[in-house]
């Protein structure tokens, strides 16, 4: 097995950290603070990397549970919560117009917002699935859910994306 | 053009039955401009997809990170000092002597204004007391003549004194 080199097979990996990180905190800042600590963490386990079998999901593990870490002890999150909350009224009141009648943009912002809303689970989910391209089996290590579960977080999320579509 | 696979794709996604690769199709698919009206709202979906995934560290990241990761393998190569116990201990020896040298110089001085305190009372009572204590002595030793000499002589079972 190759030696893992951390600046040809860690470093690569910090966009992918940091949207993830991005997905749970929904702050920019948060999520960057979060990704320089997951890369530090690693840094630091490095007599472990040779025992990794997935370097990519080792350390995405990693980010999500600092990211909900910091989330949980975030005294910030209470009111982005009730912002959601506002936000949810929002979403709902949104009347439902023929797609010429709505700008591109502003249905695509939507539908991030939308995304933003789902549970936690649900839109990690979603990130690590759609966005970084990951097998099931990854999602569920990393999310340390079971495979089925990791399809019913994501189908719940995708049939609420559709519903809103 | 004949929409039904990607239709039947898009169904299969819905319920979580697509592979990567299927969903890598219908990706492309809606990056494309042409797209049918029945699955123009479906786009908005993966093109918020593709904008999530655009999103990037500010550049100054790596520059951070390795400071950061230099300040931890400085922290690790700094040599570990092993301290024995004794030399935990210092200061605590260090502070017991210092109070038992105030202790002991204290305790000097208090005998010192002791010790002259008695004396200045000592010849007031010398006149008085001594010499009734004296002469109670004397009293107190009936029938030894004043020539008599008190001789200590060690016994071996009891120490005794014994006059000759």
């Amino acid at each position: 097995m190759k030696p893992v080199d951390f600046h040809n097979d860690v470093l690569p990996l910090k966009d992918k950290l940091f949207r993830v990180a991005l997905r749970i905190t929904l702050d920019r800042t948060e999520a960057e603070d979060i990704t320089q600590e997951t890369l530090v963490r690693v840094w630091e386990r490095r007599n472990e990397w040779s025992q990794i079998e997935n370097l990519e999901a080792w350390c995405l593990t990693i980010a999500r549970r600092l990211a909900l870490d910091h989330v949980q002890h975030s005294k910030m999150q209470m009111e982005k919560e009730a912002d959601i909350a506002d936000y949810q009224l929002s979403v709902t009141d949104v009347p439902v117009l023929p797609d010429e009648a709505l700008d591109r943009q502003q249905r695509v912002e939507a539908v991030l917002r939308l995304i933003d809303q789902l549970p936690e689970v649900q839109r990690t989910i979603i990130q690590l699935r759609d966005i970084e391209g990951l097998r099931y089996e990854e999602i569920a290590r990393i999310t340390e859910l079971s495979e089925t579960q990791v399809k019913v977080y994501l189908h719940r999320a995708r049939k609420k994306i559709r519903d809103f579509l | 053009m004949d929409y039904k696979y990607i239709e039947q794709l898009l169904e299969r996604y819905w319920e979580c039955q697509t592979t990567l690769e299927e969903e890598a199709i219908l990706r492309n698919f809606f990056r494309q401009a042409d797209i049918p009206a029945s699955l123009l709202p479906y786009r908005d979906l993966f093109l918020a997809e593709e904008k999530m995934a655009d999103a990037h560290l500010s550049e100054d990241f790596d520059k951070r990170l390795m400071e950061r990761i230099e300040g931890v393998e400085a922290k690790e190569e700094t040599p570990c000092r092993t301290i024995s116990i004794t030399q935990r201990l210092r200061p605590l020896y260090r502070a017991a002597a210092v109070v038992a040298i105030v202790l002991t110089i204290g305790m000097a001085a208090q005998q010192g204004f002791t010790r002259s305190g008695n004396e200045e009372a000592t010849p007031q009572l010398s006149a008085a007391e001594t010499q009734g204590d004296s002469l109670q002595l004397f009293t107190d030793m009936p029938e030894v003549s004043t020539q008599t000499e008190a001789v200590l002589v060690p016994s071996s079972s009891t120490d005794t004194l014994m006059i000759q």
